[in-house]
């Protein structure tokens, strides 16, 4: 069993595998949503029925959902339903960005300070543990404040917030197989210490590397909302999700449905990555 | 015992100052004028050599490592910079919001810890039925809400429809304006708490000891709440110790939402209008306090677990 | 006979002593009741009112303290305050000051004019870096005692207890203006002396209310000065609550717990048409001028032609309707419409895309031109109007590219030069010339480097100028000039809305900024109980 799972990406009864993962109702509702949104972030200028970013009309403003108008529209007149689904670009481009950087920065630390151990380890710890000693989207705020507000800005800011725990993580996992006999046994037949890493300690980390950036895709989607919606992540006219419900606070006497709708979005995208990363954990890692 | 905590608090030095080294560098890499801060920004015209003379006089035209210094030595003593846009001591500006946000953050926790573990444990036992699905489902519900939007929404029901609850601020402190802001900021909270409860209780029950206890003849009831629930709660005060920077993070946009007067709010005001010296000294407080939080809960968790031994 | 007539004198001269003062002292209000307003632009963050600039403080101050004059609250003109008269020398350089002798602290101390030496030297004083000491710029000595070359200010004497004089290097039409502000106001030594920077937190003036407490970013509580020298205020009571959602300001005021508040635009669009609200609202044209800025020495616009273009592309009544749901007054010139100096005859740039494109293709740009434009996210001057307006543009060939920043930021490009163009709002001078002086050479980096040494001429003049009426009609030629020159679209002028509940009275249109309320004689019948 355990063997199995430490094979995983080296393909071994990967059929079975699969369907044992999707016995797990929340892995597939999870894949089920995320799978959605991919799609209609892909296929979303086809799915829009308008512009997102300009008004057909201003005196549009305002309209309750209707057959025209399905989820209603804005202060401007923009379709609220076009917005959100062009949204889905901007939250799936983040969770991804944002923890392709985190993977890689968390990886490549992890794997310096479990591996050259002594003074490497100790200061790239520390910074671990200083890490965890701030709540993370605060840091996130912090990083936005001095960087100025923006997208770019806020996968940097976001970033650097995810790599300590997968730093932490690999690094664990490289202790732990470093002194495997298998790595002593390629290191006394003279392999190179990058084959060392690629070929045994990497393989191992992928699993719970899998599962944290999953999650942490949800976390990362989560804090870029609350980001834009304080204003300080994607700028208007961008229709980010979290700076649209911002933006609709004023009408919210006028106009409830700006402020629901792409909340109900939010809402669906990080339940599924949720729902993704406990199936996967489930399945690959229990003990995380 | 105390060699532990003494252990604990030195290891925890080099982290705050890693802390308030980055809160300053980040604060410091910022262009914009402090002291325009001060004006109408409708129609504002500081004459150039008024700004020149002020920007001196506040020290803001040294050079950056002296400052630094100057600034860590002053923390040191509790004073965490002076605000141009208050023109007040940052340290007193971050004690006066202090109230609000430690009510809300106490209500919060007592609120969410209560529910959460109740459905924690209601979950464990009707484990597989209805019940605990139904229980799950609302625990993953709460675990994926934006606090914010949930803020929202409760205000669009409480305030704006029913005119039930006020909108914002805390008033008089009367507990109508409690009510909302805690219940926005617990659910995230109690959802994961009740996660937790839920596998841990479901853990402990399966354990040898409970077993023992059982085939002993103890009535049900003394089995579970004697044996099981004490130790299922320990890992529960480690999450709930871990959650709190979640539960600060979360504090910010609640206060936004609310119009609480508290230190989230400080933080996001101070943030948008740009006054870098009370956003470095109230992240460098929340910090702090967060770091503080978690050698408490750290100690709290090695007196509760017999299983732990401080090496 | 005789009888009869000293009877009669004596009857007279009862009759005058008992209706005398009724008719001095004619005041229709009602006393009592606490009444509760929102605090416009957030929490006053400082009481001090030497230590910042910004309404949000100023609207409080104003009520706390009081100065040598004061601003009439329609016509932003200067009226008596404390001092009850004053007579300007004919060179226009010496201003002599008589003050009423029963004027007080809220400590109980009578106000004398040495008080008002030790707070304009406070003022002016660097120990105390106030951003706001300009307010004496003129005054003989104010800067070699902010050099520290002189213990105090030359120019300010003590002529007796209750005479001030001051004496200026030049003459300048609007020097009484600023001190009607709050930071010319008087203040108590003693009490500032025993504060300190506390001073900010626990405000003492001589103002119609005293201050009670501040809880931060929640209330600031004041309550009423019985000994006020014109007699106290109808209200007990005044608080400012500090809520920052206009939704929720809407909904404490249907809730009845909120008096008056500043309303924004989206408020204002769902109500204006509504008659439930009509004796609910009172509007203003404030004297904050919302504009284009086109920067004169860069191209496209360092020719008029183009900068006109731009007027009469834009439908500016439509704008101002759909995106700021009609809180607006379509600018004519620059100078605002309720100045008492505003021109009526003046005619502004119409709707006329035809004549835009005329002239754009008279300057070489009849294939378009791409403009690039600075904006914040203010709903009634940001990126929402950039938004709606950009149709308009394109429609001529002109293609606006926004540029989103924060105003700060925004400011500080303005006065770098760093710009094409930019989208902001400006003004707040009671004065018309000082209003328009923004356009002379030496205020080049405040608006847009527009540069005309003719204007600069007439500006100069009228500041110079003692008489009021000549000052008017310079102030016309002044108005003609700049909208010819066109350098900023003229937008609107910015429609302030108060919305009140029906039983509150006394609120006045006040155009220096509407939130800018003297509270003495509001009052609220009935009181409600709360």
């Amino acid at each position: 069993m355990k063997k199995q799972q430490e094979q995983i990406g080296i393909s071994y009864g990967f059929g079975r595998e699969f369907r044992r993962f999707f016995r797990s109702s929340s892995a597939k509702i999870g894949a089920f949503l995320i799978i959605s949104l991919a799609l209609i972030a892909l296929f979303a200028p086809l799915l829009a029925p308008h512009n997102p970013y300009q008004p057909d009309s201003l005196r549009d403003a305002f309209q309750a959902p209707s057959s025209k108008f399905p989820l209603g529209t804005d202060q401007l007149g923009r379709c609220l339903l076009s917005r959100i689904i062009f949204g889905t670009r901007i939250s799936l481009t983040v969770g991804l960005v944002v923890q392709g950087i985190s993977v890689f920065i968390g990886v490549t630390l992890g794997l310096l300070a479990g591996f050259w151990e002594g003074k490497v380890d100790d200061l790239i710890n520390g910074l671990i543990n200083t890490m965890f000693g701030f709540p993370g989207f605060l840091f996130a705020l912090a990083v936005v404040t001095a960087l100025g507000p923006g997208i770019y800005n806020m996968f940097i800011a976001l970033g650097l917030v995810g790599w300590p725990i997968i730093a932490r993580v690999v690094r664990g996992q490289v202790f732990s197989v470093k002194n495997k006999e298998y790595v002593e046994a390629a290191r006394a037949i003279g392999c190179r210490n990058f084959r060392i890493i690629w070929r045994h300690i990497l393989p191992q980390c992928i699993s719970p590397v899998l599962v944290l950036a999953t999650l942490g895709m949800a976390t990362a989607i989560m804090a870029e909302a609350g980001l834009s919606f304080l204003g300080l992540g994607a700028q208007p006219p961008s229709p980010s999700w979290g700076s649209i419900i911002a933006r609709g606070r004023d009408y919210i006497w006028d106009a409830p449905w700006i402020t629901t709708f792409p909340g109900i979005a939010i809402f669906l995208t990080v339940l599924g990555f949720n729902l993704l990363g406990d199936g996967l954990r489930d399945f690959l890692d229990p003990r995380l | 015992m105390w060699v532990y905590i003494l252990r604990r608090l030195l290891q925890m030095l080099p982290v705050l100052i890693g802390i308030t080294l980055i809160a300053f560098i980040l604060m410091n890499i910022v262009p914009g004028t402090a002291i325009m801060m001060m004006m109408d920004p409708r129609a504002a015209n500081i004459p150039p050599e008024l700004e020149a003379r002020l920007l001196e006089q506040y020290g803001l035209l040294d050079p950056l490592p002296i400052r630094y210094l100057k600034f860590l030595g002053n923390a040191l003593r509790g004073d965490l910079g002076f605000s141009l846009r208050f023109n007040q001591s940052v340290t007193k500006i971050v004690i006066e919001r202090l109230p609000p946000t430690a009510l809300l953050a106490a209500s919060s926790i007592t609120l969410a810890t209560f529910m959460g573990v109740l459905l924690g444990i209601i979950a464990a036992l009707r484990r597989g039925k209805l019940t605990d699905t139904f229980a799950m489902i609302i625990s993953l519900i709460g675990a994926s809400m934006p606090v914010f939007w949930f803020g929202i929404l409760m205000i669009l029901l409480f305030s704006v429809q029913l005119n039930w609850l006020p909108a914002s601020g805390w008033g008089s402190g009367g507990i109508k304006f409690l009510i909302m802001p805690t219940i926005a900021l617990g659910y995230g909270f109690a959802a994961i708490i009740a996660r937790v409860t839920r596998s841990s209780v479901l853990e402990v029950l399966g354990m040898d000891y409970i077993r023992t206890a059982r085939a002993k003849g103890l009535q049900e009831k003394v089995v579970i709440y004697k044996h099981g629930m004490k130790n299922a709660l320990i890992p529960v005060i480690t999450v709930v110790g871990g959650q709190v920077g979640r539960l600060l993070s979360g504090a910010v946009l609640t206060e936004t939402v609310f119009g609480w007067p508290g230190l989230g709010r400080l933080l996001v005001d101070s943030i948008q209008m740009r006054d870098l010296p009370t956003v470095q000294g109230c992240l460098i407080f929340i910090a702090v306090v967060f770091v503080l939080i978690n050698l408490i809960t750290d100690i709290f968790y090695a007196l509760l677990d017999p299983r732990i031994q401080y090496r | 006979m005789k009888k009869a007539l000293g009877f009669l004198l004596v009857m007279f001269l009862l009759m005058g002593v008992f209706v005398t003062p009724g008719v001095l002292a004619q005041r229709e209000g009602e006393y009592g009741g606490t009444l509760i307003r929102d605090a416009a632009y957030g929490d006053p963050e400082n009481l001090d009112p030497i230590v910042r600039g910004r309404i949000s403080a100023m609207m409080v101050t104003m009520n706390l303290f009081d100065g040598l004059v004061a601003h009439d609250p329609e016509s932003a003109a200067v009226i008596p305050a404390i001092a009850e008269r004053w007579t300007i020398s004919d060179d226009g350089l010496v201003y002599t000051f008589y003050l009423r002798n029963d004027a007080y602290f809220h400590n109980g101390r009578n106000i004398t004019a040495h008080d008002f030496i030790y707070s304009f030297e406070r003022l002016v004083d660097p120990v105390n870096a106030s951003p706001l000491s300009f307010y004496l710029e003129g005054v003989i000595g104010k800067e070699a005692f902010e050099e520290g070359t002189a213990d105090n200010i030359e120019g300010l004497k003590v002529l007796e207890d209750y005479v001030l004089e001051i004496t200026l290097e030049g003459p300048n039409t609007s020097f009484l203006v600023p001190l009607g502000f709050p930071a010319a106001g008087v203040v108590p030594k003693e009490d500032v002396d025993r504060l300190g920077r506390d001073f900010g937190h626990q405000p003492v003036g001589s103002g119609p209310f005293k201050f009670v407490s501040w809880t931060k970013d929640d209330r600031v509580v004041l309550e009423v000065f019985e000994d006020y020298y014109k007699g106290r205020a109808y209200l007990d009571g005044l608080v400012f609550r500090v809520i920052p959602e206009a939704a929720s300001k809407e909904a404490d005021f249907r809730a009845g717990n909120l008096d008056a508040f500043i309303a924004p635009a989206s408020i204002y669009r769902r109500v204006r048409n509504d008659p439930a609200f009509t004796d609910k609202i009172t509007t203003v044209a404030e004297f904050f001028t919302r504009h284009i800025g086109f920067h004169t020495q860069k191209e496209p616009f360092n020719d008029v032609r183009v900068r006109q273009a731009f007027n009469y592309a834009i439908d500016t009544e439509a704008i101002i309707d759909i995106v700021l749901g009609g809180k607006g007054i379509p600018a004519v010139g620059f100078l605002p419409s309720s100045s008492y100096a505003f021109n009526k005859e003046m005619e502004g740039y119409g709707y006329d895309p035809d004549k835009a494109r005329e002239l754009l293709a008279a300057a070489g740009y009849a294939d378009g031109v791409e403009v690039p434009i600075m904006t914040n996210e203010h709903p009634e001057w940001g990126l929402p109007v950039v938004e709606g307006i950009m149709g308009y543009l394109s429609d001529v060939g002109i293609t606006l590219k926004p540029e989103v920043m924060e105003t700060g930021v925004l400011y500080d490009r303005i006065r770098n030069g760093n710009y094409v163009s930019y989208i902001y709002s400006t003004g707040g001078d009671p004065h018309p010339v000082d209003y328009l002086y923004r356009f002379h050479t030496s205020r080049q980096e405040d608006i847009n480097r527009y540069s005309n040494p003719e204007l600069d001429a007439l500006l100069e003049e009228a500041k110079r100028t003692a008489d009021d009426q000549k000052v008017v009609q310079m102030v016309h030629e002044i108005d003609q000039m700049i909208l010819e020159a066109a350098p900023i679209y003229f937008f609107h002028y910015n429609m302030a809305v108060m919305m009140h509940q029906d039983y509150v009275y006394g609120i006045k249109s006040a155009p220096i900024d509407m939130a800018m309320q003297d509270m003495w004689d509001v009052w609220m019948d009935p009181a409600p109980t709360r």
